[in-house]
């Protein structure tokens, strides 16, 4: 059984792969940007890329942490969450 | 000292989006299975039932359709596995003298729509569906490799091909390479019929001891190995190390004693073309990244080294969750008994079925749940 700890991440990372999603799951219409980010400490993360025209999203591309609207619950709550944009300043 | 357990008899219904409901669809094919291993139907001891989305106890409904539910009856959940799961059960209780002969069905009517995830999971809560994940794969596979969007469909190309001698296919048509990726963009680079469609359908397998193998009427197939592994926790999906697939398959090699250069036909878990060119690579064929040159050189062809989908797959075939692995097993069966009729592999010999489920799982290495079995005559 391996040791498992809670870390906090970064909020920067590297685009390590993506795809634009035309036929997305209910409460999330298409087409989105989604997106595997690779973080310095060596995990990744799927997450939506936002703030980027999908003919320019690039694997390799710095991104940064945001929060935004990520779907619509059937009662049509709007629910917020983690996503990432296109890096506007580099990594402290 | 464990028993030698073989395959006494296959059934399938045919694949496609169906009228018949799953109990009628389950109870055809098991009364087929259990027709073609020609056994009496009381020699069955105990029978599984394998189905993400049928419901409670779906596999004594089906059972109590043929009047066969005087027996312990199991219903069994693991994605894609599901009914492969269900026969590595039966196997074991086989092999260890609990049972003499078990029933495995798996059967499926599903949704029209993209497969439903469990939202608990945060990347799936996102937005990451199963043709995203096989998507993100391939973005960066593509990247990695040099291989272009058009070699990838070459798998598509070469399983609407072989489903057209399957008279149990869903999609009996040849598609081009142009059609194909004309076809509507799902989650780039993949369009719909670089996708396996939704289907409904049900399969079953007998399987027994060598003695009950011997009262039988069908040739005898032995199982040679039978695999289940779980992802494990990564942190990162990564390529290079060996995934779910690659440790099932090559714990299975070890079982039965033998080597991919030894493996005449693979039925795999093609549910995109993406998917079964990695499968080339994960199963031991070729190395990693020359996937695509593998299939372009012919050699995943029915008369190439080794056939991959012969029966169309999942990408022509059909995907009816459950039961998929009953038939990829049956298939397998009926190859290597030469009855696989217009798409027949030359002289099959030894067989491996690949099941692999619950891939969308965040933070496992590629596949929640796989199964990998090698039949051989």
């Amino acid at each position: 059984m391996d040791t498992v700890e809670q870390v906090s991440l970064s909020r920067h990372g590297t685009l390590h792969t993506f795809t634009v999603v035309h036929r997305g799951p209910p409460g999330i219409k298409g087409p989105y940007i989604l997106g595997s980010v690779e973080l310095p400490e060596g995990m990744r993360i799927v997450s939506q890329i936002v703030d980027c025209l999908p003919n320019n999203v690039r694997i390799g591309m710095e991104l940064e942490l945001t929060i935004g609207p990520v779907r619509k619950n059937p009662d049509g709550t709007v629910i917020r969450g983690y996503q990432y944009r296109p890096a506007t300043e580099k990594p402290s | 000292m464990t028993r030698d357990v073989y395959i006494l008899g296959a059934g399938m219904t045919p694949f496609g989006r169906l009228s018949e409901n799953a109990t009628s669809l389950g109870a055809a094919a098991a009364g087929e299975a259990i027709a073609d291993a020609g056994i009496p139907a009381d020699r069955i001891e105990i029978a599984y039932c394998g189905h993400s989305f049928q419901g409670m106890t779906t596999g004594q409904r089906v059972l109590s359709e043929i009047a066969l539910n005087q027996i312990p009856i199991v219903n069994v959940e693991n994605a894609c596995a599901s009914s492969t799961t269900g026969l590595w059960e039966a196997t074991r209780a086989i092999a260890h003298g609990m049972n003499d002969v078990a029933l495995i069905i798996g059967v499926e009517k599903m949704r029209r729509s993209l497969l439903p995830l469990d939202d608990e999971d945060l990347e799936v809560a996102v937005g990451k569906t199963i043709p995203a994940l096989s998507a993100l794969i391939a973005t960066r596979y593509m990247h990695d490799h040099d291989v272009t969007v058009e070699q990838l469909a070459l798998v598509s190309v070469k399983n609407h091909r072989n489903a057209v001698r399957n008279p149990r296919a869903h999609h009996r048509e040849e598609l081009t390479v142009e059609e194909i990726l004309a076809s509507r963009m799902i989650s780039t680079p993949l369009t719909l019929y670089q996708i396996c469609p939704t289907s409904d359908g049900a399969a079953a397998i007998v399987l027994g001891t060598e003695e009950a193998a011997r009262n039988g009427s069908a040739p005898k197939i032995k199982i040679s190995a039978c695999v289940l592994e779980t992802g494990r926790y990564l942190g990162i999906q990564d390529q290079e190390i060996p995934n779910t697939s690659a440790r099932a398959t090559k714990l299975a090699y070890e079982a039965a004693g033998i080597g991919p250069e030894d493996v005449d036909l693979v039925e795999c878990l093609d549910y995109t073309t993406m998917a079964e060119v990695l499968l080339y690579e994960d199963l031991g064929f070729c190395p990693r990244g020359e996937g695509t040159r593998f299939l372009i050189e012919g050699k995943t062809e029915i008369d190439g080294q080794v056939a991959f989908s012969a029966s169309g797959g999942l990408l022509a075939k059909g995907h009816p969750l459950g039961a998929t692995g009953m038939a990829q097993v049956a298939e397998a069966v009926w190859q290597l008994r030469g009855e696989a009729g217009a798409r027949q592999v030359p002289d099959a010999k030894v067989a491996l079925t690949h099941a692999a489920g619950g891939g969308y799982i965040t933070q496992i290495d590629d596949e929640a749940a796989v199964t990998v079995t090698i039949l051989t005559r």
